[in-house]
């Protein structure tokens, strides 16, 4: 058979939904990105190889990312990172990257089914974020170039800030929390009422989010 | 395969598998699916006092190798081969009680009535399932000298009220594997 399979992303149905959210808090998923996790020492020739190959510095300091046109990398600890973006499926950076820094004691994984993206921007993505996330979300301590890994609601995510003003965010979640996080996130929606019986519902009396 | 694919997989595998009545099942069912081939789980139906011959399972357990770990309590003379005087036997049970789905820990015990304390305890109920392939209730129980025991009527507990469970072989659905092998 000749016919090739469709992809689904893990928030794929959750499109509707989002796309009744206003636009003070807007949320889509992107979808398919290429994640690949990359462990090399920080300091060695490795890192330089990964940075050359990537065109990004592989950021040092703690909690932070870097980042070109499509190439994003995301500090997790002092010898780990996570490489994202859109250019080259999953295989083809593994195997780059690997090819880069094996010589150099580093490894690297194609991790894209992991996790997924939501994008979450407005002027209020702050506030639905925070009643989430114990972290201070203010631009002043998580400005842009930020990656904190932490906890929105009970699923651990990488969270990343886009703009230096508080109001464009990523989120990259496991896959198999995606669906609580979408709920969660749209749940946070000023406009939005939570009902006793967990189904959410717009001041209008529609019924949204049952998808679970 | 790419895990972004793998709705589209399922989908078409429950799509060419639906002439022949496919379903998926999860862990529960796998439960019973075992229980009703008298696959006991370690640590459920069993504890640090089970050996391999209360299972009926000491064929499993290698003759040619010198010495291996428990190969002492293995080889004690209390552990014999012969089913009828097995100390204790895996049984499966034939409560066909509509409460008996929940008879997992229960007493076995002997007799219709309650004796006076102490009452005596024949075994106990480590496993207990509704099978649907049987249409009744089922339970694998630890029995005292079980294998010698099959056929007869034993009772357990059940909210407060004894109720005569019948002492089967191990394996319920398809003993003689006639299923398996086609």
């Amino acid at each position: 058979m000749a016919d090739t399979l469709e992809r689904t992303s893990p928030l794929q149905p959750w499109a509707p939904q989002f796309a009744r959210l206003p636009n003070s808090v807007a949320i889509v998923e992107e979808p398919f990105v290429t994640m690949v996790d990359l462990r090399v020492g920080p300091f060695g020739s490795g890192a330089v190889a990964a940075a050359e190959l990537l065109g990004v510095e592989l950021p040092t300091a703690a909690s932070t990312y870097a980042k070109n046109a499509d190439t994003t990398v995301i500090w997790l600890c002092t010898d780990e990172w996570l490489v994202t973006g859109t250019a080259l499926v999953g295989p083809e950076l593994e195997a780059r990257l690997r090819e880069a820094v094996a010589p150099h004691d580093g490894a690297a994984v194609d991790v894209s089914g992991q996790r997924t993206t939501l994008r979450l921007r407005g002027p209020h993505s702050r506030d639905v974020l925070a009643k989430g996330c114990a972290l201070d979300l203010h631009p002043r301590a998580f400005g842009e170039g930020t990656a904190a890994q932490t906890m929105v609601g009970q699923a651990g995510v990488i969270l990343l800030a886009v703009t230096e003003t508080g109001d464009d965010y990523r989120i990259l979640v496991r896959s198999s929390f995606a669906r609580y996080l979408g709920r969660l996130a749209a749940r946070r929606d000023g406009g939005v009422h939570t009902r006793t019986d967990g189904d959410l519902m717009y001041p209008d009396g529609r019924l949204t989010c049952q998808c679970r | 395969m790419n895990a972004w694919h793998a709705p589209a997989v399922w989908e078409r595998l429950l799509a060419a598998g639906r002439p022949y009545g496919i379903t998926p099942y999860l862990a529960e069912t796998m439960h019973v699916l075992r229980a009703e081939k008298g696959y006991p789980i370690i640590g459920q139906d069993t504890d640090g006092t089970v050996t391999p011959h209360d299972l009926g399972m000491a064929w499993a357990v290698s003759k040619k190798k010198p010495d291996f770990i428990g190969r002492r309590s293995f080889s004690r003379a209390q552990n014999p081969e012969s089913a009828a005087q097995a100390a204790r036997r895996v049984v499966a049970g034939r409560p066909g009680h509509p409460a008996a789905g929940g008879l997992a820990d229960r007493r076995v015990l002997y007799g219709p009535a309650l004796p006076p304390p102490p009452v005596l305890m024949l075994g106990h109920v480590t496993s207990s399932y509704r099978s649907a392939e049987l249409g009744r209730t089922f339970a694998l129980a630890l029995v005292k000298a079980g294998q010698s025991r099959i056929g007869e009527t034993l009772h357990v507990p059940v909210d407060g009220a004894l109720v005569p469970v019948e002492v089967t072989g191990s394996v319920l659905v398809d003993p003689e594997g006639a299923r398996r092998d086609g």
